[in-house]
């Protein structure tokens, strides 16, 4: 096995890790719809990003994913909790970030070199074009995040359960808030090159399917294995076939929890568990 | 440096709205511990309003709270260390991936600082507190698999797992059968005699309460009265603190459950 395909295969194992880790941690504290309401966000931060690091060569696509998702996430929260309905914010941010995207498509195209495959490298990325520095901010990323849900495992499911009680409990219930939208942003900002930004909020929810409906247990550790064997798998069907990486994890992804599903659910029906 | 314990309760001219709605209006009242009180009132007396300002999660327009002489607001970090905060039933997530075991705690870490594991000490915290409350198997249950009445106690060792001074309990009585009401006052009385720990409890129903006379604040936006449940559960009160009061065959028939003679 040669080196870029060693690296990819480590990337494809990290980004399945980050996924997982970061699917438990909304799927506990129940901001796991939130993950789809990011998309339009993760394709804008995904294609400003590029923008930005193909017209200045020095801001690293990663770093503008991570502050413009924090960026929405934390006016998504502000707006919320100063009494605008949620229906209505997330409208807007998605329209935002919809004309950003445009904006920043329009920008990649026109005016950098190379900018068709650049914008469709952020749109369904590419575990073969992962650089060494690329995989350490990967392994930096899934450490942090593993740790972070390890850590705040109690805490986030406590303020989801009741964040009127936690805060009357001495908890600083914005606080955890803000760090479960820091750990998704960091998350996607990490692994959109490995899986591009259109795919990423599936990767989030699909080990937290399996999980709850093929396993029935709300663990950490069957998050990673889901995330993982999905990533992996996904990956090596995309070799064989010589499709798109994305395509590929995407399809394995659902077809594991639709399996996964119907053979829980013959099994539960067969020895009535 | 460490402040004298005042009353344990002071409510002094308080003011609280909803935009143009008022909730609270010159609200005052004083406890002194040891007591078991009522905060009684019809539906929108302010009730919820008043429990949410002494723990500190609402902002009075005007007046002072204040619980063991601090400041709910100001002071969170001390007022959560001493009074164990109980909220309205439904208002607590539906969909949880909490189990018994984890609620109870964080009832007792959440005081701490972080990180925050269930270490050997927590796991003692655990199976005591279950016990104190008389559900020690449903340890492992999640919080969405439990009945009302369960969850109420779940939710009650929590709060004093932490061990505190005063518990503040939103209607825990509410949606509970009559026999599940009956076991959890006298959980509560049990609490308040043997642990001290003084309780202020909101709820539409006395008929429990009776026997033991507790203290009565009747609300109805402001204090109307307060003092012991015989001293105020007059017919002039709950006429002052209650919409419509009805009066058959020489009985003050409140809209709820409640009858007194006159």
């Amino acid at each position: 096995m040669d080196v870029v395909m060693l690296m990819s295969v480590a990337s494809v194992v990290l980004a399945g890790s980050i996924f997982s880790s970061l699917g438990y941690a909304m799927t506990i504290s129940q901001t796991l719809v939130f993950a789809i309401e990011l998309l339009h966000s993760l394709v804008a931060a995904a294609l400003l990003g590029a923008l930005a690091e193909a017209a200045t060569g020095v801001v690293p696509m990663q770093l503008v994913i991570f502050l413009y998702s924090m960026f929405v996430s934390s006016l998504v929260a502000e707006l919320v909790r100063r009494g605008v309905p949620r229906d209505s914010v997330v409208a807007f941010t998605a329209s935002l970030s919809a004309v950003i995207a445009v904006a920043s498509l329009w920008g990649l195209i026109y005016v950098t070199p190379l900018g068709v495959s650049r914008a469709l490298g952020t749109l369904w990325g590419s575990a073969l074009l992962v650089t060494l520095p690329d995989l350490a901010y990967l392994a930096v990323v899934a450490i942090t995040v593993v740790t972070v849900v390890e850590l705040f495992d109690l805490e986030f499911k406590y303020i989801s359960f009741d964040p009127e009680l936690a805060a009357a409990s001495g908890l600083n219930v914005r606080a955890y808030y803000y760090l479960i939208y820091a750990t998704a942003s960091l998350s996607l900002s990490a692994a959109v090159k490995v899986y591009g930004s259109i795919l990423a909020s599936v990767l989030v929810v699909l080990p937290g399917m399996a999980a709850q409906y093929v396993f029935k247990k709300i663990d950490l550790r069957v998050f990673l294995l889901v995330g993982v064997l999905v990533s992996t798998l996904g990956y090596a069907v995309s070799l064989a076939l010589g499709a798109q990486t994305s395509l590929c994890v995407g399809v394995v992804g659902l077809a594991v929890v639709a399996l996964g599903t119907t053979s829980r659910w013959v099994y539960d029906r067969r020895f009535n568990t | 440096m460490v402040r004298p314990l005042s009353n344990a309760v002071e409510v002094e001219d308080v003011y609280a709205s909803y935009g143009s709605h008022v909730a609270l209006e010159s609200a005052s009242f004083r406890l002194n511990s040891p007591f078991f009180t009522l905060l009684l009132g019809p539906n929108g007396a302010g009730k919820t309003t008043l429990i949410k300002i002494l723990v500190g999660l609402l902002k009075p327009l005007r007046g002072r709270a204040a619980v063991f002489g601090y400041d709910p607001l100001k002071d969170r970090s001390s007022v959560s260390k001493l009074v164990g905060y109980l909220p309205q039933p439904g208002s607590s997530g539906v969909t949880s991936y909490m189990r018994v075991r984890d609620l109870v705690a964080m009832g007792y870490l959440s005081t701490r600082k972080p990180p925050r594991f269930i270490s050997d000490e927590v796991e003692g915290v655990i199976s005591d507190s279950l016990r104190a409350v008389g559900i020690e198997d449903l340890e492992d249950r999640y919080l969405s698999n439990l009945s009302g009445g369960e969850l109420r106690r779940a939710l009650i060792a929590a709060t004093i797992a932490r061990n505190p001074k005063l518990l503040l309990l939103d209607e825990p009585l509410a949606s509970l059968d009559f026999s599940s009401k009956c076991e959890l006052v006298k959980l509560l009385l049990e609490l308040h005699r043997v642990r001290g720990v003084d309780v202020v409890m909101s709820t539409h129903e006395v008929a429990h309460c009776v026997y033991f006379n507790p203290v009565v604040v009747l609300l109805n936006r402001r204090v109307v009265a307060y003092g012991s449940m015989t001293e105020v559960l007059t017919t002039e009160n709950l006429k002052a603190a209650y919409p419509s009061v009805a009066e058959v065959a020489g009985l003050t028939i409140l809209a709820e459950d409640h009858a007194v003679k006159r």
